[in-house]
């Protein structure tokens, strides 16, 4: 077998592959955003947050989705980054197409325990500013108001006194600055996703890795999400212009809690990748 | 003998040396005594030669150019590297001050430049060390390309950029003789195949080595590319066969002690039990083709891991239990023992006799 193909024609073969990739790539993105149906939906900058450290090195800006779930532990278990919500149980990741009892359960102790789950990318869909965020608001009362009841019977106790201030500051952060984009779902079939969450100003269907894990306090599988598949989006230049004044202000302390300083309409488009379609400051 | 590439004409220039170092030391001790036509006729003839060679390879003719040749290689090595990260900076520095149409324009039109340039270049030069260089300084601005789309655009990453990145490495690795492009592209294309492996058995494809058999289907088509023809090219069939035995040789390494990252459903002691047969029944296959084929870097490769997997098995056995003078003592003891039976091997009767 001979394979005698000179230079001149590899080289032909580069520019060839540079162009054609560069046309399909574009294309796709012509695609997402051009064929219905896609949905827009207006967020605050505390479910799109710029990066915290802007590397001098790298003069673009991202806005990061921030979501969140109801954890699994209910109103005690409250973690910023908590990823574990109650609804993605075990029936939820067989469905997702995960084998749970042959994979994860066998007869092995050491597998069972240890055995390390592998992800799948599968539709997830997020809730803006509905039942889910009223349900964390209620939450973090019924937290406080347990705080309360606590510090009443020993108020004298300093430890149960901070205790409440906590759980007021966590109320506080709820109503103001904490994101309001829950994970309420997620499927293999986008099709039916968006028939059953048809409210295009509320719900966001978007691509994310979900991965079973062992829950040592539930004795069982419970899953995970991992992240979204875009969790970042790109601010172009036009955009840049409106939000930079905005992020240039300084919060003069950390941890306090802020209202957003800005509103972005995001689009997510028929492949399931989001786009920024305008953004405008808060007045 | 028919000289195809920089390494055949390398090698028949360092035969012309040799013979002539041998002719001298010959004549000195009266074995043999040319007269002055016939030392005059192979003095010409190595001269041309040499000179053919040199205009048509740029071969090394002496020592003292050999090693000014290495200088040159790791120079224009960490100059490729240097230029490639330079490019992904220049960018990242300015990008945000650019509009999107802007942005796309540089995007695409850069590796479209370093391509001329490293065609024009590498049409120029013989050497081969300036086109390597702006050979992988053009597959960084294609990688910066479409992995900028992706942040651009937003777009959900996926393996078939690595599939693209990969025949673009191998284009231009063929294309400039380079071995660093191939090894480039090597990686690529390995990763490729094990993200579509994992995806095959239900993983998402970025976590790919978190199941290392993800890896062997890459190690065997690896190891089998170097079947067809390469001898225009220097080096790429050893470097094929290499990168196919690390790729399947640390997998099993990780698995024989690691056994529940296994796809497999047994217990764990079972896997890592079949991945520690696996491992020295193959590192010492590795060895045996290797001779039996003249493979040197098959041998080297194969005797590397037969070792590690060798010691891994006394430190699970020993280490625990015996003084640690005895157990340095057995470690010793074994790589003499190996010596040994490399030593036999080297005797050509006896690999004769063994290989037959």
């Amino acid at each position: 077998m001979k394979i005698a193909i000179s230079s001149r024609k590899l080289f032909l073969l580069a520019f060839l592959i540079v162009v054609i990739t560069n046309i399909i790539v574009l294309s796709g993105v012509v695609f997402n955003r051009s064929a219905e149906p896609y949905r827009e939906i207006i967020l605050m900058e505390r479910e799109l947050t710029p990066q915290y450290r802007v590397h001098k090195d790298n003069s673009g800006l991202s806005l990061q989705l921030t979501w969140r779930v109801l954890d699994i532990n209910g109103h005690k278990g409250y973690s910023y980054y908590s990823r574990q919500p109650a609804w993605l149980n075990r029936e939820k990741l067989e469905e997702l197409g995960f084998n749970i009892i042959a994979d994860y359960l066998n007869s092995d102790i050491d597998a069972r325990l240890y055995k390390k789950p592998v992800a799948k990318e599968v539709f997830i869909v997020l809730e803006n500013n509905g039942e889910a965020y009223q349900e964390s608001l209620t939450r973090a009362q019924i937290y406080l108001e347990e705080k309360k009841v606590l510090l009443s019977s020993n108020s004298g106790d300093k430890r149960l006194n901070k205790n409440v201030k906590e759980a007021q500051r966590r109320l506080e952060r709820e109503r103001i600055s904490k994101s309001r984009l829950f994970a309420i779902d997620a499927g293999i079939d986008s099709e039916w996703l968006r028939e059953k969450y048809s409210d295009q100003t509320r719900f966001i269907i978007a691509k994310g890795l979900v991965e079973p894990r062992y829950n040592y306090q539930k004795k069982g599988v419970t899953g995970y999400i991992k992240k979204l598949s875009v969790e970042n989006i790109h601010v172009a230049l036009k955009h840049r212009q409106l939000l930079d004044p905005v992020l240039l202000k300084n919060i003069s302390k950390q941890n306090v809690n802020v209202s957003s300083r800005y509103k972005v309409v995001l689009a997510y488009g028929s492949r399931y990748e989001p786009w920024i379609v305008a953004a405008s400051p808060v007045e | 003998m028919l000289i195809r590439s920089k390494v055949d004409a390398q090698k028949r220039a360092d035969q012309i040396g040799y013979f002539q170092v041998e002719l001298t030391v010959m004549e000195q001790e009266n074995i043999l005594s040319l007269n002055e036509d016939q030392h005059s006729a192979i003095v010409s003839y190595h001269k041309n030669l040499l000179g053919e060679l040199s205009s048509n390879f740029d071969i090394d003719s002496n020592k003292q150019e050999k090693q000014l040749s290495l200088g040159m290689k790791i120079t224009s090595f960490l100059g490729a590297l240097g230029l490639a990260a330079s490019v992904f900076f220049l960018f990242y520095q300015f990008w945000g001050k650019f509009s999107t149409n802007i942005q796309l324009f540089i995007l695409m039109v850069t590796p479209l430049i370093g391509l001329t340039a490293t065609m024009y270049v590498s049409g120029k030069e013989k050497t081969g060390y300036f086109s390597k260089v702006f050979g992988l300084v053009t597959l960084a601005a294609f990688v910066l390309n479409l992995s900028m789309l992706g942040q651009i655009f937003n777009i959900t990453p996926s393996e078939n950029a690595l599939l693209i990145w990969a025949v673009f490495a191998f284009l231009l690795a063929y294309a400039t003789d380079a071995r660093l492009l191939l090894a480039m592209g090597i990686i690529l294309m390995a990763s490729f195949l094990s993200a579509k492996t994992g995806t095959w058995n239900g993983c998402y494809w970025i976590n790919f080595g978190e199941r290392p058999e993800n890896f062997f289907p890459a190690a065997i088509v690896l190891f089998l590319l170097p079947f067809l023809p390469h001898n225009r090219f220097s080096g790429f069939s050893s470097i094929y066969r290499v990168f196919a035995m690390l790729l399947f040789f640390i997998p099993v390494l990780i698995l024989s002690n690691w056994g529940l990252v296994s796809y497999m459903n047994f217990a764990r002691d079972s896997i890592e039990i079949l991945y520690q047969v696996a491992g020295f029944v193959f590192s010492a296959a590795a060895i045996f083709v290797g001779i039996k084929k003249g493979w040197s870097e098959v041998v080297n490769t194969g005797n590397a891991f037969f070792t590690i997997f060798l010691y891994t098995k006394f430190y699970d056995w020993w280490w625990d239990w015996m003084p640690k003078y005895l157990f340095f003592l057995v470690i010793g003891l074994t790589a003499m023992l190996i010596l040994f039976i490399f030593k036999r091997l080297r005797n050509p009767d006896i690999s004769k006799e063994v290989l037959s």
